[in-house]
């Protein structure tokens, strides 16, 4: 049997037709011991179809299993989902790593420089499967959730509109310059900066998208709001006119604001220069036929709704940055 | 007056009225029905509020719950606040409403702090200034202009179990489809719904 299974995904001249048969118990109990993340070393090739027909891809590397835990030891689901185990290095490894590239995701048990390439994937047998061994690159909780995660995030982001991607651009390309930087005063804020999300007042569907850009920060990097219903703290005079002018446009640049950010300790100022570097770094986009404005809203995670999380979209910066931008690209 | 009402815009001004089957405008007359899906409490007599003559309606009776019916279509309502900042408008909004900046987040479905950014003068998007407009015209469309009472109006419960500002808020776009996309406990588990009418 696994030799025939193995026509399948094997070089062969010969292509068999594989029967999506209920999965034999056995199996099903052999792939208890699997998980979601495991290195399967023993498949070296994935098939693809090519419009000259069937053929394969090397894996010299392995595969890593990308299906759910849960789905392996079912008997109703007969394959297994794998991913193609590649090796990035420098800038390239330095972005999948903090999760810039959807596309790859990193194995931490691995070594700094190893992912699953979900853009190469396949479909495995089960009773194939079994038959292997397993090795895993996943192994506390936070890093289980973090491959899960991933997973879903590739596989289900927003498509935006084409008009997003060229507008949003220099603002992605002045994160993703000092993301990870942390020897920097902008890569040190941007560590505090759980997400980027993006809601468009109105529909998506046509433009002109009148857009708002949420800045989700970590829950420590505000200070806490008052529990009644006391004014808020107001903003500064003295802040305001220093970092806006008088039609409300920032007029500092995020370095000089982030510098300011960094060394307050006043932590009623301590919203409003976020919030005017957020400001700073959207008015880094240049006005564009089809968008018709753009906000900026800072928030802390734990004062963010779940109505705002389902009207908004989750910005996947990777996908929104200048093409030509060179971040290390392995 | 029989019949569901059906919406009846008339002009740009945002205005609108309800046209009923029988082909009547609603007037001083009594209102069954629903309008955007939000039930209308049945023999409740309805009185057009000051502007034109469609452009919204209060349910009379008892003082509240009050139900305004807002063309989301309205396309310049910012005229209403003409020659008053955003920062004030929304400030007024708070203070003219009674409600909290939590409260009053939950109008425009952000978070506190946000909506106070936009009262200490940050820059509000278009969609969201009329939606602020809207607002302000709910609270136009309440009786007792004291704060108390129109949180009280914006907040009792109707007989469908919710409030003024909660139909409010489902009547705009904000909420609108709102998680329709999202998977609920029903979905996940495969469930499927019964036919109520069966």
């Amino acid at each position: 049997v696994l030799g025939w299974l193995k026509g399948v995904f094997l070089p062969s001249t010969k292509v068999v037709r594989f029967e999506r048969d209920k999965v034999d118990g056995r199996v099903c109990e052999l792939l208890e011991a699997f998980r979601q993340g495991d290195l399967i070393t023993g498949i070296t090739e994935i098939s693809v179809h090519t419009q000259q027909g069937p053929a394969m891809i090397e894996t010299p590397l392995g595969v890593v299993v990308i299906s759910q835990t849960c789905d392996l030891m079912r008997d109703n689901i007969p394959c297994v989902n794998v991913a193609e185990r590649v090796q990035l290095s420098g800038g390239g490894a330095a972005h999948a790593r903090k999760g810039s590239r959807p596309r790859y995701v990193h194995l931490p048990a691995l070594g700094e420089n190893d992912f699953a390439d979900l853009s190469i994937a396949g479909a495995i047998d089960k009773s194939l499967i079994a038959s292997l061994d397993r090795q895993p690159t996943v192994h506390s909780r936070d890093e289980i959730v973090k491959f899960g995660q991933a997973i879903g995030r590739n596989f289900s982001r927003f498509a935006f509109p084409d008009e997003i991607s060229p507008y949003l651009a220099p603002f992605s390309d002045a994160i993703l310059a000092k993301a990870g930087k942390l020897s920097t005063v902008q890569g040190r804020l941007i560590e505090k900066i759980l997400q980027f999300r993006l809601q468009c007042l109105g529909s998506w569907d046509e433009p002109p998208f009148d857009l708002r850009l949420i800045v989700i920060l970590e829950p420590t990097a505000l200070p806490a709001l008052p529990n009644n219903d006391d004014e808020l703290p107001p903003f500064d005079e003295d802040l305001n006119s220093w970092l806006y002018d008088g039609d409300g446009k920032v007029k500092r640049t995020v370095q000089v604001i982030a510098e300011k950010l960094e060394a307050e300790r006043d932590g009623a100022k301590l919203y409003w220069l976020w919030k005017a570097m957020a400001d700073a770094l959207i008015g880094l986009c240049k006005p564009q036929e089809g968008i018709a404005d753009m906000t900026a809203d800072v928030v802390s995670a734990d004062e963010f709704r779940f109505t705002e999380l389902d009207r908004s979209e989750l910005l996947d910066l990777d996908y929104l940055s200048s093409p030509t931008t060179d971040r290390g690209r392995a | 007056m029989n019949g569901q009402p059906t919406v009846n815009a008339t002009g740009r001004s945002g205005a609108i009225g309800l046209r009923f089957e029988d082909g009547t405008n609603s007037g001083t007359d009594m209102l069954t029905g629903a309008f955007f899906g939000v039930s209308i409490a049945e023999a409740h007599p309805i009185v057009p509020l000051p502007g034109t003559l469609f452009d919204a309606y209060l349910i009379a009776g008892a003082r509240a719950p009050v139900d305004l019916l807002v063309d989301q279509a309205s396309a310049d309502a910012a005229l209403r606040i003409e020659g008053m900042s955003t920062a004030k408008a929304i400030r007024k909004a708070h203070e003219d409403s009674g409600l909290t900046w939590d409260q009053l987040a939950k109008v425009f479905c952000v978070s506190r702090r946000s909506v106070h950014s936009w009262a200490n003068g940050a820059r509000m998007n278009a969609t969201n200034a009329e939606l602020l407009m809207q607002f302000v015209r709910l609270l136009d469309c309440i009786e007792d202009t004291s704060p108390d009472g129109r949180r009280s109006a914006l907040l009792a419960v109707g007989d469908d179990g919710q409030n003024a500002l909660d139909r409010f808020r489902m009547s705009q776009s904000q909420l609108r489809g709102a998680f329709s996309s999202l998977p609920r406990p029903e979905a996940l588990l495969g469930v499927l719904h019964d036919d109520p009418n069966e």
